[in-house]
Order: structure tokens, then sequence, then C-alpha cells
């Protein structure tokens, strides 16, 4: 004899938190991404703080390219804020067309980090070259990883995840909410590298 | 926090960052005299305008979606 235990508030606010059990884990995950990029930022402020020579980003990076990329990472929180909204206004047609268009922000955010990369690379500018570059290459490329992660999530929420808009369509919506909270962090993230590793003027060149 | 929270935070940041990117291309000497960083600066500030406007729009159309 077998029987099913539901799992409580998978779907429904837990009266004492008023979390569903995603977005309380989706929470602490988030808390352990900031200890991980809050000690990559201290590490570059003790880093510039010590250092005699410091590059001026804009002088090797390219400022216009990341430009680009804020601009592309904003408007992708948009569309995924609005994807959600269109779930919980039981627009599904509208949801597709939100969190595509949240999909295409990645690739092309991505498209434009590897030509960004490329550039750097083929002009022998690599993390060995300076504390600088190693910091922009570390912290940007683990961004970049971050991305990549928030679009396998997003591409299954577009694809094969959809399929719970049929059975459990409240569920569904709280893990489109979840994934825009994951988004959004990354977002987040960018909005502080760009200004910290191309704006920031240098010292001592 | 939910999303929408989150959202409109994430949008006060991103205003800021225009301000502050339109700031940069207008007065910082790694910038002066360089016609596309003065449109750029000048696009800035009207991005991050627009943004408020997006952001109070967005706050009012979602009063009830928590």
């Amino acid at each position: 004899m077998s029987a099913e235990i539901a799992i409580p508030y998978n779907d429904t606010e837990r009266p004492d938190t008023g979390l569903y059990n995603a977005k309380l884990g989706v929470w602490l995950f988030l808390a352990s991404e900031v200890m991980l990029f809050g000690a990559l930022f201290s590490s570059y402020i003790l880093l510039r703080v010590a250092s005699d020579r410091w590059e001026h980003g804009a002088d090797i990076l390219n400022v216009p390219l990341a430009t680009l990329n804020t601009v592309v990472l904003i408007a992708s929180s948009v569309t995924m804020v609005l994807s959600w909204a269109a779930l919980k206004a039981h627009n599904f047609a509208r949801y597709r067309r939100c969190m595509g268009l949240t999909f295409l922000a990645g690739v092309i955010f991505l498209i434009v980090k590897y030509i960004e990369y490329s550039g750097k690379l083929g002009h022998g500018l690599v993390p060995a070259t300076s504390t600088f570059m190693a910091i922009y290459f570390t912290m940007t490329g683990l961004h970049a990883l971050h991305v990549i992660g928030g679009m396998i999530v997003n591409g299954y929420l577009l694809g094969p995840g959809a399929k719970m808009w049929q059975t459990e369509p409240r569920r569904f919506t709280n893990r489109v909410e979840v994934a825009g909270l994951y988004w959004h962090f990354v977002d987040l993230v960018w909005i502080f590298l760009f200004p910290t590793l191309y704006l920031l003027p240098g010292k001592g060149m | 926090m939910s999303l929408r929270a989150f959202h409109v935070f994430f949008i006060t940041i991103s205003v800021l960052l225009c301000l502050g990117f339109g700031a940069w291309c207008l007065g910082s000497e790694y910038a002066q005299g360089k016609w596309a960083y003065t449109a750029a600066g000048i696009v800035s500030f009207l991005l991050g305008l627009a943004l408020v406007f997006y952001e109070i729009a967005f706050l009012k159309k979602t009063k009830d979606l928590e």
C-alpha cells in the first residue's frame, strides 16, 4: 500500500515566514552568492588600495561594448518580471514571449562578452598580464558563468519545464518568480561590476 | 522579498548607474572632448529618466502583484 505525502508550502506561503519553500531556498542561495561576490569585491578593493599602479579600465577595456551589455541586462530584467506578471494574469502566450526575450538577452550578452574577451586575448591581455586583468577576468568570467546558469534555468522554464503550467500553474508561477529573483541578482552584480572595472580611474600610470 | 520588490530595487540602482555613467561621460578626463561620449552621456541621462517613469508605471500597474 502506498500513500502520497504532499510537501507543505510548495505553492502556498508558510504563515510564520510568509515564504513558500522555493523562495526561502533561493534567498538562502542568494545570501551565499552575496558572500562569494562580496569576497571578490573586497579582494579588488584591497589589491587596488595596496597597489602603487592601477590601470584605468577605460584605457584597456571596451566601454561601449560593456555599456551595450548593461543596457541588454537591464532590458532583460524588465522582460523577466513581465514574464512572471503574465503568468499571474494567466496569459501563457505573453509569458512565452517575454521569457523568450529574456533568454535572447542572455544570448546577446554572452556574444558581446565573447567579442570582448576575444579582443583582449588577441591583444595579449591575459589574466597573467596584471593584477587588474586577473581581477577583470575572474569577476567577469564568474559573472558570465552565472548568466549561463540563469539561461539554463530560463531555457528549462521556457521549454520542457513549461508543462507544469498545465498541471500546477501556481507552483510554476512560483518557479518563474524564483528564477526571476536569481536573474535580477545576476543583473545587479553586473550593475556593480561595470563602474568598478570599466569606469573607475587608475592610479600611478 | 518578492520579485516585484526586488525589481523595483534593481531599477532604482539602474537609475543611479545611468546618472553616474552620464556624469562620467560628460565630466571625466578620459571622455572629455570625445563627441561619442558626450552623446552617450546625454542618452544615459535620458535612459535614467525613462527608467524613473517606467518604475512609477510599474508600481502603479502591479499594485496587486505580490
